[in-house]
């Protein structure tokens, strides 16, 4: 096998595995001859590869793919020797020292699952409305979370207390789905990796799409070569879709020039002490509405974003500028109903971005 | 004039190195060093698998500490329900430690102080109770939340450890003894003479006798000063963050967010002027640079762990004795410094203008 098609191969295991786990065996990749397998707090992934290594080693993963990145995209040989994996490509080869063996879980694939294709509008619903999710400190708020709400239609949504993402998918419920379940952030990014991934650009037949189960104990999906398994989280305190239809009024509305505000947040962004923390200021006068940074002496305004609005002059309301650039090119519209709350509704028709006043 | 001391569990330090700390052990000694002690936290539970079930065995660990008539700091994680918050403040505990350290992100940590401290306030937005930021030390969030003391050890340690000299403004230059560049910091050896002029006119504004940087390889006497001028430097920062966190004087926090929580009943806590504590004592013992340094400049708040305190041999009892004395008179201390620290002494003095 190609280097470079082994890193690809094996990206998604980045996404599991992590040397920083607190967990021996949440830090390792186990490869062996016919079988990749790797597990963290919330899921177990498994593939069945033949990468050319003839024994069953651990490693770090992200050391591993690394180095089949840096290597020429020719033909690997490796050999396990006490400990060792040591590896020839091209005019380059080297050593690398293996973990030791830790027992790692196998996946078992739940008896009686319903699988359901996977399509695209899911994979970006699931994108789009776990966008808010990323905090674990919301965890305290039992907000930490991305649910796949299936009550009446489908409908992914995500808070961080400062921002609620939510996305319909094109989909009427899925009777085989719970009503509710709610998934860590980290099972969307490996689901998007392992249905979408380089690996399977080349994959035309009908008959290996990727398949998706959902049950209120797992969440199962194989698209070969692999099975990935995950455990659902506790429900959130909160009824986030509740809290989606109290900004569903849409009186004032304004199209959102994208250009314009995502070269504006780049220049605060750049102008500002705190990269992750920089704020921008949405304010309306005169019908019209402006951006503006500042901090010390520092400072710039984009006037005129809007114009020709029915609103009130408002105040200044801070927005983290991170925020507002994620969400951007998404959405077509800014709704301006509940700016005296201090909240601002980015959307398009199947995505809407609540962002609230933050301080600076 | 006695200096305020917080003694914490070290919980954490005993979880990493794989020992645990036996709570009747942790309650008799502060019960039988009451006199130098200011405040203590509650014994913790370290379990980052269940955070939950961590919780609660810390929850009762406070409750057994109560219970032998003692009224710790309680502390609450990131990561846990909001309700071990409402269980803590329900228990009457009046002095409640933040830490949220273990989130992988500053941001993170910042949003999660956003969200706790929106529980902690009434409706005038004063805290209903003292709150302490565990390991955090960074100015603009010590700033933004109406903290009773917060505790930091990261400077002190970086200067120490690293050989990194932070000059307060946003520079490091690189000081190592095998003379290796370091990542993030200039080469003092690579200052142009303009720079170089520029960082003695800074030090010198510190009251600082730049002489200091310039080592020599190999001439220990020159690294030992060093090491110990950077420290000191790092102490005045410390105590520097402390002046503005006292000056910015923030008494009011106004929740923020989409899910607000309804607020607190109780009348505001009376908070005191705040308290930047320096940790002392880490395994390597007595931090034999920082103390000296604190005493110079005159920090009142020391903050040191028990894990490090309850080992029985003869050398940790011995700097445990040295650290009650520091505490209850830190002048004499300095006017009569115990041996280990004379060369220390010493130095700061040749050296401060």
């Amino acid at each position: 096998m190609k280097a470079g098609l082994i890193a690809e191969c094996l990206e998604p295991f980045t996404l599991v595995a992590s040397k920083y786990a607190l967990s021996p065996e949440f830090g390792v990749v186990e490869i062996g001859p016919k079988l990749i397998r790797a597990c963290a707090p919330w899921g177990l992934l498994e593939a069945d590869m033949e990468i050319g290594i003839d024994a069953t080693i651990w490693a770090d993963i992200a050391v591993f793919v690394s180095v089949m990145k840096s290597l020429p995209d020719q033909e690997v040989e490796f050999k396990v020797k006490s400990g060792v994996l040591a590896w020839q490509c091209g005019f380059s080869d080297g050593k690398l020292a293996t973990r030791e063996e830790i027992k790692l879980p196998a996946l078992t694939k739940p008896k009686g699952l319903t699988l359901w294709p996977v399509t695209q509008n899911f994979l970006d619903g699931l994108e789009l409305g776990g966008l808010s999710c990323g905090n674990k400190g919301m965890q305290s708020a039992g907000l930490y979370g991305v649910a796949i709400d299936n009550r009446d239609s489908l409908t992914v949504c995500s808070s961080d207390s400062a921002t609620v993402s939510a996305y319909m998918v094109d989909a009427d419920g899925i009777a085989a789905f719970p009503k509710m379940t709610v998934v860590d952030p980290e099972v969307i990014r490996l689901l998007v990796a392992i249905v979408d991934g380089n690996v399977h650009k080349e994959k035309s037949k009908p008959e290996e799409a990727a398949q998706l189960a959902i049950t209120p104990d797992a969440i199962y999906c194989e698209n070969k070569p692999f099975r990935m398994l995950c455990r659902p989280r506790a429900a959130l305190k909160w009824d986030l879709r509740e809290i989606i239809n109290k900004y569903s009024a849409a009186e004032t509305c304004a199209e959102i020039p994208q250009q314009a505000i995502a070269a504006f947040v780049k220049r605060a962004t750049a102008m500002a002490d705190s990269k992750t923390k920089t704020t921008v200021d949405l304010s309306a006068a005169e019908g019209a509405l402006s951006l503006a940074f500042e901090e010390g002496v520092s400072s710039s305004v984009e006037y005129y974003i809007a114009q020709g609005l029915d609103i009130p002059e408002t105040p200044p309301i801070p927005l983290d500028a991170a925020r507002l650039a994620r969400a951007l090119s998404h959405v077509t519209e800014v709704v301006l109903d509940h700016i005296g709350d201090g909240a601002i509704v980015l959307r398009s028709d199947k995505f809407t971005y609540i962002i609230s006043r933050r301080e600076k | 004039m006695k200096l305020n001391c917080i003694v914490d569990s070290g919980a954490y330090s005993a979880w990493r190195s794989g020992n645990s700390i036996d709570l009747d052990a942790y309650c008799d000694f502060i019960k039988d060093n009451e006199d130098w002690i200011g405040h203590y936290v509650v014994l913790d539970e370290i379990n980052p698998r269940d955070p939950e079930a961590a919780a609660s065995a810390s929850f009762e660990n406070l409750k057994r500490m109560r219970k032998r008539g003692l009224n710790p700091m309680a502390v609450y994680h990131a990561a846990e329900g909001i309700d071990w918050l409402y269980r803590t403040l329900d228990a009457g505990c009046d002095y409640i430690g933040l830490a949220g350290l273990s989130l992988d992100t500053r941001k993170s940590a910042d949003d999660w102080y956003d969200l706790v401290w929106q529980h902690l306030v009434n409706a005038k937005g004063e805290p209903v109770v003292k709150v302490h930021a565990l390991g955090e030390g960074r100015p603009n969030l010590l700033c933004r939340f109406p903290w009773q003391s917060a505790d930091s050890t990261s400077g002190i340690y970086s200067s120490q450890l690293t050989g990194k000299l932070d000059l307060g403004n946003g520079i490091n230059l690189g000081m190592r003894n095998d003379f290796q560049s370091m990542p993030g910091a200039r080469e003092i050896g690579a200052l142009s003479g303009q720079e170089r002029a520029a960082v003695n006119q800074l030090l010198r504004a510190k009251g600082i006798d730049p002489k200091f940087l310039d080592v020599a390889r190999g001439v220990k006497s020159e690294q030992r000063s060093a090491l110990v001028m950077r420290t000191y430097l790092a102490v005045l920062k410390h105590l520097e963050i402390e002046d503005k966190v006292r000056t910015a004087c923030v008494t009011r926090f106004s929740a923020q967010g989409l899910f607000k929580a309804p607020p607190q009943k109780a009348p505001g806590a009376k908070l005191s002027v705040f308290d930047f504590y320096m940790v002392v004592m880490s395994y390597a013992g007595l931090n034999f640079a920082s103390v000296p340094s604190m005493a110079q400049l005159g920090g009142q708040s020391i903050l040191t762990s028990f894990f490090y305190m309850m080992s029985p041999t003869p050398k940790i009892q011995r700097e445990v004795e040295l650290l009650r004395r520091i505490v209850l008179d830190p002048t004499d201390a300095l006017n009569n410094p115990p041996a280990n620290w004379l060369d220390t002494v010493d130095i700061i003095k040749e050296h401060r203008l």
